[in-house]
């Protein structure tokens, strides 16, 4: 798919660890598990609204697209 | 306290794998004779027993009716009759085309048992609405279809061939009559199967796209 989610990214830049962040979003470890592999079909608003609170950050700085080219 | 797998009905499916997994045993075997019979059969040039061909016909004669109700007698005439001839040396060729399309109807069969016992075995374990089953539920429509298809050719081609070549006193063998129609309905019954499966596929899909939106 060729949008890819840097959640990862996000997290080692606010030197959070994904538990950490599960509790402070309250969405379950193995969902945010989901959504940091690249293995979810969609997301939220509400769920983005969330953690771009919590990790302080735009939609834009998860959600990337790259072209599959 | 139940355990998470355990459903309603969880019996009912266990005796229908049973069932079904005893019949695709017993389709198995019948198949392998009957290939392993066919085959002894053509290679050795001696027909095991005669085989049977399905032929369509009407008796050329008129018959008798008597009813209680009625004082005058009254007649009858026989238009419309299937059977099957035992033919002693029948043509190769027809052997052979007519082996072909049974052997494909019996693996068209065999292929829809597992598929079968595959969602059964799916269903016994709470995973029912999956892609998986829905893909199977339309391999069994369509190899219902398919096995619909083998059989009517089969048929048909032994009407229309054997209609002109057998003489029978008082019997007129015919190419079409009211049987070729015979178990039309079972096509109808696959397409409704094939759109259940469509259904059911669309609705795992969904049900998994919900799964996996965070």
């Amino acid at each position: 798919m060729p949008i890819i989610v840097n959640l990862d990214v996000m997290l080692a830049k606010r030197k959070m660890s994904l538990t950490e962040l599960s509790e402070k979003v309250g969405i379950t470890m193995s969902n945010l598990s989901i959504l940091k592999k690249g293995k979810a079909k969609a997301i939220r608003f509400s769920t983005l609204e969330v953690i771009c609170e919590v990790l302080e950050c735009q939609p834009g700085d998860i959600l990337e697209y790259r072209s599959e080219e | 306290m139940k355990a998470p797998n355990m459903f309603y009905g969880r019996g009912l499916i266990s005796f229908l794998l049973t069932v079904f997994r005893i019949v695709f045993f017993l389709s198995v075997f019948a198949t392998s004779i009957l290939l392993i019979t066919n085959m002894v059969s053509m290679f050795t040039n001696v027909p095991l027993s005669p085989p049977n061909f399905p032929v369509l016909f009407s008796l050329t004669n008129e018959g008798v009716f008597n009813s209680s109700s009625v004082i005058e007698e009254s007649s009858f005439v026989f238009n419309e009759g299937m059977g099957y001839v035992s033919i002693v040396n029948p043509s190769k060729g027809m052997v052979v085309f007519r082996v072909i399309l049974t052997m494909l109807g019996a693996v068209c069969m065999l292929v829809s048992l597992r598929q079968t016992i595959l969602i059964l075995e799916a269903v016994k374990e709470a995973r029912f609405l999956i892609i998986k089953n829905a893909l199977r539920l339309r391999w069994i429509a369509l190899l219902g279809i398919a096995m619909f298809f083998f059989d009517k050719l089969s048929t048909l081609v032994s009407y229309a061939y054997f209609s002109d070549k057998l003489e029978l006193s008082g019997v007129a063998f015919k190419k079409f009559n009211y049987f070729i129609l015979l178990n039309i309905e079972f096509i109808f019954y696959c397409l409704f199967l094939l759109v259940i499966a469509e259904a059911f596929r669309v609705g795992a899909q969904l049900q998994e796209e919900t799964k996996l939106t965070i």
